[in-house]
């Protein structure tokens, strides 16, 4: 988002740290925690001292992803503005969009973890990256594949498949 | 950063796992997928029907679809006629046409087409009135109208409405002859199956356009005087009025008359359009009125300029939002307008038959109505378009059933263009590039 937060902190950087629910920490830098809105609305009222995030509803695999997903688009939002400011040509975009494509391509629990995970922590873009790949994986698929694929239970009254 | 050594997810925990999604959640996701999607979406669970059944829901879609449409293709269904068929395609957003439907043949050259709320309506085989949801693929014959088998009956005019307060389409039939003192309402949905016949003072005038213009529960049409009637023996152009509810009729002014040109009139954006067009001369610019008060009947003049390149002679067949369906010689195109009326882009429109001379967008609908209609068995379901056999009612809603693609449209109602343009008609616009050759004008580019 903003590098407002840390205006000309060079280093040490600081950190954060992010708790994870089976009780693992995560030293991350400030700037990516910040990805997260959550993080970002309490930040100012916390003491320096004590940033410290206890995420109940995130597990320490999914929050590894989250914490890989947010340090990438900090720092090619970093390297994209650079090359604007320096008017050079840059796939940074498209390079992030194809990052995108490739982080979000996780098994069906994985996915709902980060989904779940990016709709806690109300990281947007990731949120949107999630419910994209979910519709995406819904598309041209059967209802009987879907209910398959997302492991829901059969209560439909008619099963216009069922015939075909 | 500490990594796990075990992880302590286990696979049990994990199942069902779209139903443990919120819905505020699900509902995004649900809101992204395709009309078909969504249709076969209805059938995975109860909860996921639920949720796409809500009205909220079908707001929400809507919404989103609005906002897709502007950025895709002209619309999502084109009718159009050529010779003695109506085709319907879709075309996307690099012109390329596709055929949605089988052609329904044997109509009447100069027949109408009509869209509203998620279902066409046009006089189809044997001059018989059809409605069709190309969603569903099905259509229904409407019972024949006291009108019918006069030898005026291509001059006939239909009007197709969704009437929101009674939740109820409404067909306007309209002899269009002169002197006529009636017309005739049809009323789908619950209870009638015979036309109702409105009583109106005797017309003096008769309709251009083979289609009546809906808006703000009024249909409108164009309509030209007997010299008689005027004063100085000249002919008159004005916009008849009906209003579906209180069945009166009334009259707007016409904002130009120029006896060499022809108006086209349509409704966009929630307001009536009057648009002119040339079959004889090559036009530079396009002129178009709004109707920018309705209730002062303020008429706002507005310009579009052509492209040097591709100056209209004739057709402008159907406009719908920014862009514009036209016909030139054999081709059709579509041609994308800022609000300045400068062209963004024209493109070719490839795949459609030759000669397509009328053209009627068309958006689909989530809503049933047309379920409602079939399974109350009100009317007899007429043959299938593409001469497929006739289908009982009984296994026409198992294929109903069957085929969950058909179930869902989308609330019509509160698209910006509900019922674009229809030209042609009784004055047999653009009927004589008329061609009995169903050809496909394939090949090409599209090009600006």
């Amino acid at each position: 988002m903003k590098d407002s937060f840390n205006p000309s902190i060079e280093p040490p950087k600081k950190t954060v740290t992010l708790v994870s629910s089976d009780g693992y920490d995560f030293e991350v830098e400030e700037e990516v925690a910040l990805e997260s809105q959550v993080i970002k609305d309490g930040f100012e009222d916390k003491a320096v001292d004590d940033r410290e995030y206890l995420l109940f509803n995130v597990h320490s695999d999914t929050l590894e992803l989250i914490i890989k997903y947010c340090e990438k688009h900090v720092s090619s939002r970093k390297s994209i503005s650079a090359a604007a400011a320096s008017s050079s040509s840059s796939n940074g975009e498209e390079a992030l969009k194809e990052w995108d494509e490739h982080f979000i391509s996780v098994d069906t629990n994985t996915l709902y973890d980060i989904l779940m995970a990016a709709d806690y922590l109300n990281i947007k873009s990731l949120l949107d990256l999630a419910i994209q790949k979910v519709a995406d994986t819904i598309h041209g698929r059967s209802p009987e594949q879907i209910r398959k694929k997302f492991n829901i239970e059969n209560d439909s009254i008619i099963d216009p498949w069922a015939s075909e | 950063m500490k990594k796990p050594f075990i992880s302590t997810k286990t696979g049990a925990g994990c199942s069902k796992l779209v139903v443990r999604i919120p819905d505020d959640i699900l509902l995004d996701i649900l809101v992204r997928l395709s009309l078909k999607s969504l249709l076969r979406c209805k059938c995975v669970c109860k909860h996921w029907c639920s949720l796409i059944r809500d009205p909220t829901f079908v707001q929400l879609y809507l919404g989103h679809v609005q906002k897709e449409s502007n950025i895709a293709g002209f619309s999502e269904v084109i009718a159009c006629r050529y010779a003695t068929s109506i085709c319907f395609y879709s075309i996307d957003k690099d012109g390329f046409a596709t055929e949605v439907l089988p052609p329904v043949n044997d109509v009447s050259s100069l027949g109408a087409i009509t869209s509203c709320n998620g279902l066409l309506c046009f006089i189809g085989k044997g001059s018989r009135l059809q409605a069709c949801n190309p969603v569903t693929r099905e259509t229904l014959t409407l019972p024949k109208s006291s009108c019918h088998g006069t030898p005026y009956e291509v001059y006939h005019k239909i009007g197709f409405a969704f009437d929101t307060c009674s939740k109820k389409y409404k067909v306007v039939y309209w002899p269009g002859i002169l002197g006529c003192s009636e017309i005739e309402v049809l009323t789908l949905g619950l209870g009638t199956k015979l036309w109702r016949k409105v009583q109106c003072d005797p017309f003096d005038s008769v309709p251009w356009e083979s289609c009546l213009v809906y808006l703000n529960g009024t249909f409108h049409w164009q309509s030209i005087s007997r010299p008689a009637v005027h004063e100085n023996g000249k002919r008159t152009n004005y916009i008849t009025t009906f209003n579906v509810e209180s069945e009166k009729f009334g009259i707007i002014t016409h904002p130009a008359m120029k006896s060499n040109k022809r108006y086209l009139l349509s409704e966009l954006r929630g307001r009536l359009w009057l648009i002119e067009s040339d079959i004889a001369k090559e036009l530079k610019v396009l002129n178009l009125w709004v109707l920018a008060d309705y209730e002062k009947q303020v008429w706002v003049h507005q310009l579009i300029r052509l492209p040097v390149m591709h100056r209209m002679k004739g057709c402008v067949n159907a406009i719908q939002s920014d862009r514009i369906f036209t016909t030139l010689n054999q081709d059709s195109y579509i041609c994308c307008y800022d609000s300045q009326g400068e062209l963004i882009k024209l493109t070719k429109v490839i795949g459609l038959p030759v000669y397509a001379n009328l053209a009627q967008p068309h958006l689909e609908s989530l809503n049933e109505d047309m379920e409602v209609m079939v399974s109350r068995n009100l009317f007899p379901l007429g043959s299938v378009v593409h001469g497929q056999r006739r289908r009982t009612m009984h296994s026409n809603i198992r294929k109903t059933q069957i085929k969950p693609i058909m179930r869902i449209r989308l609330e019509l109602r509160l698209f910006q263009v509900r019922n674009p343009v229809i030209s042609g008609g009784g004055g047999g616009w653009g009927d004589a590039e008329v061609c009995s050759e169903a050809g496909r004008g394939g090949g090409g580019n599209a090009e600006v």
